[in-house]
């Protein structure tokens, strides 16, 4: 029976060195059709992940399976259906883009047209004879991107893709990747370490850090994880008591402030008054900010 | 068709790079110097040389076969394998559809076809220096004499075969390291270790140094060795394709 996963991995791990292990247990899920954001700050494990999702790296323990097939029995014909942009944009800087494209388009068995179509896609149809290594950093990335969809595919797999992008090229390209994620049906990973940055157009998430995943769901299940994860800063006269008459807000020191755990503005009130009945000062009562960003901080954080 | 989609690849690469000005512009100093050579002389030709093909060899053919070929093998291997390198492309190879044995035949073919062109053209462009000598000087009547071609394609074809044993080590050493200047600089040494086992060690064995191969070629005193290094050269070649192979495999996540 097919799976509603276009990818789907079991319990991998990977270690660089002997005792340094980079990947534990990771499990992601890609549903088919999704934009599955994959966040995390540097060297939190993404790459390794998706050098090991193209079969870049030797799979040391766990499973992949993508398109229902597992990557180590059929890599070549999984490969087929991919496209992939690993970390830097990657191509020849003494060909044009014509045949930067050219260079791979009989590997992935496409017909000469299909250099056009891509290149119209990404903009980049009329640069002519100028060597790729003379574009700027937005056509390179487009390039990049162009190469990753010539084989038509059905998996699009981003590393880090708005990297080095000014603020119009990032909304450039998230245009370009809901495009072709809406209009012509293509799954997407899309890696980052800033989730403002994907949050706008990513349907699903995968937070790694540590070589650990934190969460993997879709936006709304992310926000309402949001909502039961909120706080509440505090700063009193004497923290240490505060903390003990609101044990039942389950404090949480962090530097010379706490915070708490709460669900409502009624609790902000019922947490005041028990401060009061304390006679103890409030110097500082103040919701967390309620965003993703924040969030992601907070969850990478307190692991760290 | 895999290897061949592969091989297209690897040659497109090499459009508009230094492998190729390399290839044509090496292949133009022997018979430019030779040409030089042969317009400069004040002694008739005919009485430098025993026959009147011979200065198609000496001085020719020979110094590109024992000389020029092995540090052209040398530099062509490095830059052939920097174009993924100074790219950053290794990863966007691995990761489409080939299988790391075609890529690693289809560069080690292309290597290997940019070596015969290079020859191929150092045999041609001597031809024409000499019809062009021949003209100026049509006393010396060459095109009357009887040319050799069984020789001369006999001579293309072991220098041929012995040079592979060359590029594939080169070819192993340049995949291997990141820094061009480690395979470049290992090669050279070897070569210039192999001309001093040639020039100066001539008592020592020479059968299981490659490097000296190409100039025991030249040198008809070694002529009775030509069937072992043949032999050898196969040999070698095999066990260095192997290990450069696995070596290319099992460190393809680093690249």
């Amino acid at each position: 029976m097919m799976s509603n996963y276009v990818l789907q991995t079991k319990d991998l791990c990977y270690n660089y060195a002997k005792d340094v292990q980079t990947l534990f247990d990771i499990n992601l899920q890609v549903p088919k059709g999704s934009i599955y954001g994959f966040i995390g700050p540097n060297g939190s494990g993404k790459t390794t992940t998706l050098s090991l999702l193209l079969g870049l790296m030797r799979m040391q323990k766990g499973s992949i399976r993508i398109f229902d097939k597992e990557l180590k029995d059929d890599r070549i014909n999984i490969l087929k259906k991919i496209g992939a942009l690993i970390e830097n944009p990657s191509f020849y800087g003494h060909l044009t883009a014509r045949e930067n494209l050219e260079v791979y388009r009989n590997v992935y068995g496409v017909d000469k047209d299909r250099i056009e179509e891509v290149l119209q896609l990404v903009d980049l149809s009329d640069t002519g004879n100028k060597k790729a290594r003379h574009f700027s950093l937005g056509m390179k990335q487009r390039l990049a991107i162009a190469l990753a969809l010539l084989p038509n595919p059905q998996l699009l797999i981003l590393d880090e893709p708005t990297n080095g992008l000014d603020p119009n090229g990032i909304i450039e390209l998230r245009e370009l990747i809901k495009k072709l994620n809406q209009e012509l049906h293509i799954t997407i990973i899309i890696s980052s370490h800033i989730l403002a940055e994907v949050e706008k157009m990513v349907t699903h998430l995968g937070i790694i850090f540590k070589g650990k995943m934190l969460f993997q769901g879709t936006l709304h299940e992310l926000h309402s994880f949001q909502h039961n994860q909120a706080r509440l800063n505090l700063n009193t006269s004497d923290n240490a008591k505060a903390a003990k008459v609101l044990q039942a807000f389950s404090p949480e020191y962090t530097h010379e402030s706490f915070s708490l755990a709460y669900s409502g503005m009624k609790q902000i009130a019922e947490i005041n008054r028990t401060l009061m009945h304390n006679d103890i000062d409030v110097y500082l009562l103040q919701p967390k900010a309620n965003n993703l960003e924040e969030l992601f901080i907070d969850m990478t954080t307190r692991l760290s | 068709m895999s290897l061949a989609i592969t091989f297209r690849s690897e040659l497109l690469k090499t459009k508009r790079t230094s492998a190729i000005y390399l290839t044509v512009l090496g292949a133009l100093i022997v018979p430019a110097i030779k040409l030089d050579e042969l317009l400069t002389v004040t002694e008739p030709l005919a009485k430098m040389y025993t026959y009147p093909w011979e200065f198609y060899y000496k001085n020719g053919l020979h110094i590109v076969m024992g000389l020029l070929l092995p540090f052209y093998m040398i530099l062509m291997t490095t830059l052939l394998t920097q174009i993924e390198y100074r790219n950053n492309t290794w990863k966007q190879v691995f990761s489409s559809p080939q299988s790391e044995f075609m890529v690693f035949l289809g560069k080690f073919l292309s290597l290997q076809l940019l070596i015969v062109s290079f020859l191929l053209l150092n045999a041609v462009l001597l031809f024409v220096v000499i019809l062009l000598v021949n003209v100026i000087d049509p006393q010396l009547g060459l095109m009357s004499q009887s040319f050799d071609w069984q020789h001369l394609i006999k001579t293309l074809g072991k220098t041929l075969l012995l040079s592979t044993t060359v590029s594939s080590i080169q070819f192993w050493m340049s995949l291997r390291f990141r820094n061009f200047i480690l395979p470049l600089a290992i090669g050279i040494t070897l070569w210039f270790v192999g001309l001093m086992f040639i020039f100066e060690y001539k008592t020592l064995s020479k059968e299981w140094f490659p490097y000296s191969y190409l100039m025991m070629l030249v040198f008809p005193d070694y002529a009775h060795l030509h069937g072992t290094l043949l032999l050898n050269a196969l040999l070698f070649t095999g066990v260095f394709l192997l290990i450069g192979f696995f070596d290319f495999k099992r460190r393809k996540g680093k690249v």
